[in-house]
């Protein structure tokens, strides 16, 4: 698949892949960040190794003097090894099962999201515990997973008017995405549960419960009606 | 100990932010002007990167001393009056004696931002590596949970490691900055925007919402329209990133930006111009003109020279009366 690498002002450099957006591009790019994390190279250089959908941008210390030049070319010399490897293996992850209450106060979206799609409560949560999630990047806000996975049979159009306050631990399905968000916000999309589990804790060692490339699956802890 | 009288309506406690966390969602955070913020901290002995307050100047902020202490305002062009008589000077350090006030009050053309530190900084908790205020996602500050300062709120303040023993001031990075133009870095999707926009962006005055905060500044004016729109991915983001949503009138984000986003970059502030961001207030106009990298990097390293010359200044011995001033 071809790239394009570019500037992002003086402190930032983003590899992206151009075409359909894909897991094996997405494992390529965690492959390169973690190339670019030990590559004795670039140290001094980079604050933050960010990636995005199917895109890897470079956080970069304004006051280093090398050459961006030599950033693209350690970049891309990367992404060709990794286009030689394997990495479905690799990039399994840690696999974390989300409990949820679904329906009623806690996801006060579940019925009408189940109406549209012409199906019952049950066969929606159904479909929403059965894949296996995959976190394509974290980001917007602490602990916010971009996953991939949700049966495109219940992709479903955001809320026509956002709600000013969603409570933390809300499950929500937006367009063709799905997800939870860890703390409370705004938010359009439509919820359908809610989960107790802290996706973002400050305490923790690694504050973010889930980072790129790791797994997750939801499961039912109940169905309110 | 460091009381809040009146707390205005944004004081909070900055750092250089919380810089590597952008892969878990968080972002940087810390003062929106980082030069003034060094700034401050150097006057007094501090590190640079040891946590001081950024006070909103545009509603009046006082604060009660319950200690003797050096302390010192920089940044805006607020007005500093001392126990209710003395005037304050910006860019020096000034010895406050226990139970005298500080307070900032607006002035003309001041600017949104001023920074006021205290020798020995302020004892406050550290939250993943930084002791930045991060409002929107309740991480730092002076409880640790992205409060902002609050009246009746008391601040420790940590022993000062050396002794300082007279005043001295040094002439101000920011001080005559009134001109409101900012110099900038084409963005990744410049050339998606029509002939006009592109002309407009940089021709135009560019009005400052009153829609704006320490996430985002939004910017009014002349709609900017994409004649190529392509689809944008989410990808990572930073302070000084100029995206254009549907709207087309621009937003600038500002330290407290979220960590990801998807809207198309019509330019890029430089890390040599992000300081003046500090300096546009609601309804104030901004003009964009255009450099390259080069230009950039040299602006940064002119900041870097003159705070060079600040160090030098301060590690000057006191007794020979060094003062250098505007």
């Amino acid at each position: 698949m071809s790239i394009e690498i570019y500037s992002v002002g003086d402190r930032g450099i983003t590899l992206s892949v151009c075409g359909e957006v894909s897991l094996a591009d997405q494992q390529k790019i965690w492959w390169v960040g973690e190339q670019i994390a030990s590559s004795d190279t670039l140290k001094g250089l980079i604050i933050d190794i960010v990636p995005g959908m199917n895109n890897l941008t470079l956080f970069l210390n304004p006051y280093y003097t090398g050459s961006r030049v030599e950033v693209s070319q350690v970049l891309e010399k990367f992404w060709k090894a990794a286009n030689e490897l394997d990495l479905t293996e690799k990039f399994k992850g840690k696999l974390v099962e989300i409990p949820v209450t679904y329906g009623g106060e806690k996801g006060p979206d579940l019925l009408e999201v189940a109406k549209i799609h012409g199906i019952s409560a049950k066969a929606l949560v159904q479909k929403h515990t059965a894949p296996i999630y995959t976190v394509y990047f974290v980001g917007f806000m602490p602990g916010f997973v971009y996953l991939g996975g949700l049966d495109p049979s219940i992709h479903t159009d955001r809320r026509a008017t956002p709600r000013l306050k969603i409570p933390a631990g809300s499950v929500g399905i937006g367009g063709s995405q799905t997800g939870v968000y860890p703390g409370e916000s705004p938010g359009g999309w439509q919820i359908i549960g809610n989960t107790e589990t802290s996706f973002f804790d400050v305490n923790r060692e690694i504050p973010s419960l889930f980072l790129p490339g790791d797994q997750l699956r939801f499961v039912a802890k109940d169905v309110l009606l | 100990m460091m009381e809040v009288i009146n707390a205005g309506i944004l004081t909070t406690i900055q750092d250089y932010g919380r810089l590597s966390y952008a892969h878990m969602g968080v972002g940087k955070s810390g003062a929106i002007d980082g030069v003034s913020l060094h700034l401050a901290n150097r006057l007094v002995g501090n590190p640079g990167n040891s946590p001081a307050l950024e006070v909103s100047v545009m509603t009046p902020v006082k604060f009660l001393f319950h200690q003797d202490c050096w302390i010192s305002v920089t940044g805006s062009n607020c007005t500093i009056i001392i126990d209710g008589r003395g005037q304050g000077w910006h860019g020096w350090r000034t010895f406050i004696k226990k139970g005298q006030t500080v307070e900032l009050k607006p002035a003309y053309n001041s600017g949104m931002y001023s920074y006021l530190a205290v020798a020995g900084g302020f004892d406050t908790l550290k939250v993943m590596d930084s002791y930045s205020t991060d409002i929107k996602n309740r991480l730092g500050g002076h409880k640790g949970d992205g409060s902002l300062l609050q009246k009746g709120d008391r601040l420790a303040i940590k022993k000062p490691t050396h002794k300082i023993i007279q005043a001295v001031g040094v002439r101000a990075f920011s001080r005559t900055y009134i001109s409101s133009t900012i110099f900038v870095l084409k963005g990744p999707e410049f050339d998606q925007f029509d002939d006009a926009s592109q002309m407009r962006f940089f021709e135009e005055e560019w009005e400052i919402s009153s829609n704006s905060n320490r996430m985002g500044i939004r910017l009014e004016g002349n709609r900017l329209m994409r004649d190529k729109p392509l689809e944008m991915r989410s990808q990572g983001v930073f302070e000084g990133v100029i995206q254009v949503p549907p709207s087309g009138q621009p937003l600038v984000l500002a330290a407290e930006c979220q960590s990801t986003g998807g809207y198309p970059r019509i330019a890029v502030i430089p890390q040599a111009e992000l300081w003046k961001l500090a300096y546009l207030p609601a309804r104030k106009k901004v003009q964009f003109k255009l450099i390259d990298e080069l230009r950039a990097k040299e602006k940064l390293e002119v900041q870097q020279q003159y705070l060079e010359s600040v160090e030098y200044i301060l590690a000057q011995p006191q007794r020979d009366q060094e003062v250098y001033y505007e």
